[in-house]
């Protein structure tokens, strides 16, 4: 009795040593590294992905209120005296093109003079006699306010995104 | 040191507004001589906090700020003594943007 226990736990031994060797053999195996690389590689470019995608939605979101502001600002200029609903709407639209921008900008690389572009931007729609009783139409600003907003959008299309957009 | 502290949220309004006197009583120049010159006059230092509001327009800010420099009240660099802008990262812009007006009245004079 004492014989046979002795022989099935040898026995028992010499078959986890072989199915320890297999394992170890299949780990190192080229098809598992090629399949760990693979999955790694794959993890990382889909992340950077999403990461590209999301940004991208982004800037243009950003541009898209830029083009609206645009409008209403070349609407407002087109037209003599007080708008008040207009310059409430412009305002507003503008503080959240603003918000927009500091958020972005703390997570950009390459910002370029986004900021002073965006206060060309204001500027050319809020300057003047703005929410003045006694503004009157200034075509003139028009081309100001198209120049402004488009070298604003090409500025922020610039940027870069950062490591912890 | 005697210190003010201006809330322009709290203290003035949440919708400043207009260039001009006769455009309201939140307009820029309402702000300028109601509030901030009697203060620059009073204290040692002036702390505007800009915080708070639904936005500013050009307008207003160029006529609250710029307008203490045309008017000869002080000049850019005793304005860089007296008077601080305190603001959240996303009012910064504004900041620039009255330090800008500032500078630009004192250039208008020098020449």
């Amino acid at each position: 009795m004492k014989f046979g226990n002795t022989f099935k736990r040898r026995k028992m031994n010499w078959i986890d040593d072989d199915l320890l060797r297999k394992a170890l053999s299949f780990l190192w195996s080229d098809k598992l590294a090629a399949a760990v690389i693979a999955s790694i590689t794959s993890y990382f470019v889909s992340k950077k992905s999403i990461k590209s995608n999301g940004y991208q939605e982004r800037i243009k979101s950003l541009c898209l209120g830029i083009e609206a502001v645009e409008e209403l600002g070349e609407e407002y200029w087109d037209e003599p005296g007080k708008i008040e609903h207009f310059e409430r709407k412009i305002v507003s639209k503008l503080q959240i093109i603003n918000d927009d921008i500091s958020e972005l900008n703390s997570r950009l690389l390459k910002r370029n003079d986004v900021d002073q572009k965006l206060i060309n931007f204001r500027q050319s729609i809020t300057g003047g006699l703005f929410a003045s009783k006694n503004k009157i139409a200034e075509p003139g600003r028009i081309n100001q306010i198209r120049e402004s907003a488009s070298r604003l959008r090409k500025s922020i299309k610039l940027c870069k995104p950062g490591k912890y957009f | 040191m005697d210190k003010k502290i201006i809330k322009i949220s709290e203290d003035f309004t949440k919708f400043p507004s207009g260039r001009y006197k006769t455009d309201g009583k939140y307009s820029g120049e309402f702000f300028r001589e109601d509030y901030l010159l009697p203060s620059l006059k009073e204290y040692d230092q002036v702390t505007v906090d800009i915080d708070g509001v639904r936005g500013y327009g050009s307008s207003f800010l160029e006529e609250a700020f710029g307008g203490i420099v045309r008017g000869k009240h002080f000049t850019e660099n005793e304005l860089k003594e007296k008077l601080v802008i305190m603001c959240s990262k996303n009012f910064g812009i504004y900041k620039v943007e009255i330090w800008q007006y500032i500078q630009e009245a004192q250039n208008e004079l020098d020449r």
